[in-house]
């Protein structure tokens, strides 16, 4: 029977950071949509007329709704849908700052490899969060 | 003598599941079919969709695959929502289930951060390129890619082989270079094994296509991620899962922020088919020392066999 090895502590600190991130993320995500869903809050496409949106295409949904794509819906935070995708939105974020996290420690353990390996998967990841690959689309 | 109830008891808990799993698409089916399924209230489709993915969630964690691959053509197949919206959905639930079990799998040792960096920056690059490409796909034809793709995952969960330590005798330049070894600790034996890995440019051109795959459709990658690593790198098979999911968890995130921008998620679709899923995942995995893992494996597979038929069907309009 041999001891677990030591957990590195980039890995230590990428579980600690991935596990508060995510979990506040999901507490975030059900209670805006019990917001969203109970009526409290009002909905950018209102909840009754969804079966006859849903079926639409992207972009035929977001001329139906007045919507738009891109970062437009966190101007409207006070609707239940918008609320929601704010949860959503948290969650994804979650890999970016867990990533991110690790730089610092890869850096002063002189590991420049794994340090610009992370600085690049947090730009992927940050570019793909921004929607500037929206761009020619939609 | 407990031998035979036990067994009958573990063959029957392992088929719960999947007449859950196989009847859900028939009722759903025969709900899109009614005369107007614009009738049924919003809440009932969302009910339904935490229902369905409750006991996807059941059924995937025996059977080692992520949710996303049963969400999407289960769901588009039998659901009225638009492939769009089904796909930022798929993309949600397969991110959600690895980011919460990302933090306890680095935490047991079971998952290296060495050996997912490099992968997950190649499968992320590519997700968030998959997902432009299905978004500008026209509907249809990307149906149809789904169905062939959904097919061709069944059969390769059919025919391929899993080894527990794969026999690795000499890392490549790419691996040493990069530090991709340790060692894992395997809880079952109490042994600490050391492992390192080969073929890591293949893997991580493997990755790019995973990757580009997932996106596209929405599925996830754990299907393809596990017998790429363990397989063709590898990596031992306990640490080539756990580390899929941490790869996965970035590839997912790449496209669905993609979707998000795209406006390709809706709440009432993905939310509760996250929660359902999570819930579900977790009785799988406290299940699976009553579930017959074989027989849970072989349902799936025939509710893909079977989802991946409609999928193409309907894309071809029938």
């Amino acid at each position: 029977m041999n001891h677990p090895p030591p957990m590195p502590p980039e890995e230590k600190r990428y579980a600690d950071v991935l596990h508060w991130g995510s979990l506040a993320g999901f507490v975030m995500l059900v209670a805006a949509f019990l917001l969203y869903v109970t009526g409290a809050l009002d909905a950018q496409a209102p909840l009754d007329q969804l079966p006859q949106l849903w079926k639409l295409s992207t972009a035929d949904y977001l001329a139906a709704t007045h919507g738009a794509a891109g970062w437009h819906w966190i101007a409207s935070l006070d609707k239940g849908d918008s609320l929601s995708l704010l949860g959503i939105a948290l969650l994804s974020a979650c890999p970016i700052v867990s990533i991110a996290s690790v730089i610092p420690l890869y850096l002063r353990e002189k590991n420049y490899v794994y340090a610009i390996l992370c600085l690049m998967t947090a730009v992927v990841l940050l570019y793909a969060a921004s929607g500037a690959t929206l761009f020619g689309h939609l | 003598m407990p031998t035979r109830p036990r067994r009958s008891a573990r063959h029957l808990a392992g088929l719960l599941p999947a007449f859950a799993l196989l009847a859900f698409p028939l009722l759903a089916s025969a709900a899109h079919t009614a005369p107007s399924p614009d009738a049924t209230p919003w809440w009932m489709w969302s009910l339904g969709m935490f229902v369905v993915c409750f006991f996807m969630g059941i059924a995937a964690v025996p059977a080692g695959v992520g949710g996303g691959v049963l969400f999407v053509p289960i769901v588009s197949g039998f659901f009225p929502f638009h492939l769009d919206f089904v796909r930022g959905a798929g993309l949600l639930v397969a991110m959600a289930s690895t980011l919460s079990a990302g933090p306890s799998l680095l935490r047991n040792g079971m998952a290296s951060l060495r050996l997912v960096m490099p992968l997950a920056l190649s499968a992320a690059l590519s997700s968030m390129a998959g997902a432009m490409v299905g978004l500008a796909l026209p509907a249809q034809s990307v149906q149809i890619l789904l169905g062939l793709a959904i097919l061709a995952i069944a059969m390769l969960m059919m025919l391929s082989n899993k080894s527990e330590f794969p026999h690795v005798p000499k890392p490549d330049a790419w691996s040493r270079y990069l530090g991709i070894h340790g060692v894992f600790h395997d809880t079952i034996s109490g042994r600490n094994i050391p492992w390192h890995v080969h073929r890591t440019p293949a893997g991580i051109a493997l990755f790019l296509g995973i990757g580009f795959l997932g996106g596209l459709f929405g599925v996830g990658a754990g299907w393809a991620n596990v017998p790429g690593l363990n397989l063709m790198m590898g990596v031992p098979l306990k640490l080539a899962a756990a580390s899929s999911s941490l790869i996965l968890s970035v590839a997912s995130a790449s496209a669905t922020w993609y979707y998000l921008n795209s406006g390709a998620i809706l709440p009432v679709i993905a939310v509760p088919s996250v929660i359902g899923m999570m819930m579900g995942a977790r009785i799988g995995a406290h299940l699976l020392t009553v579930l017959n893992p074989a027989v849970v494996r072989k349902v799936v597979i025939a509710a893909l066999l079977f989802s991946g038929l409609r999928s193409l069907l309907k894309g071809l309009g029938y």
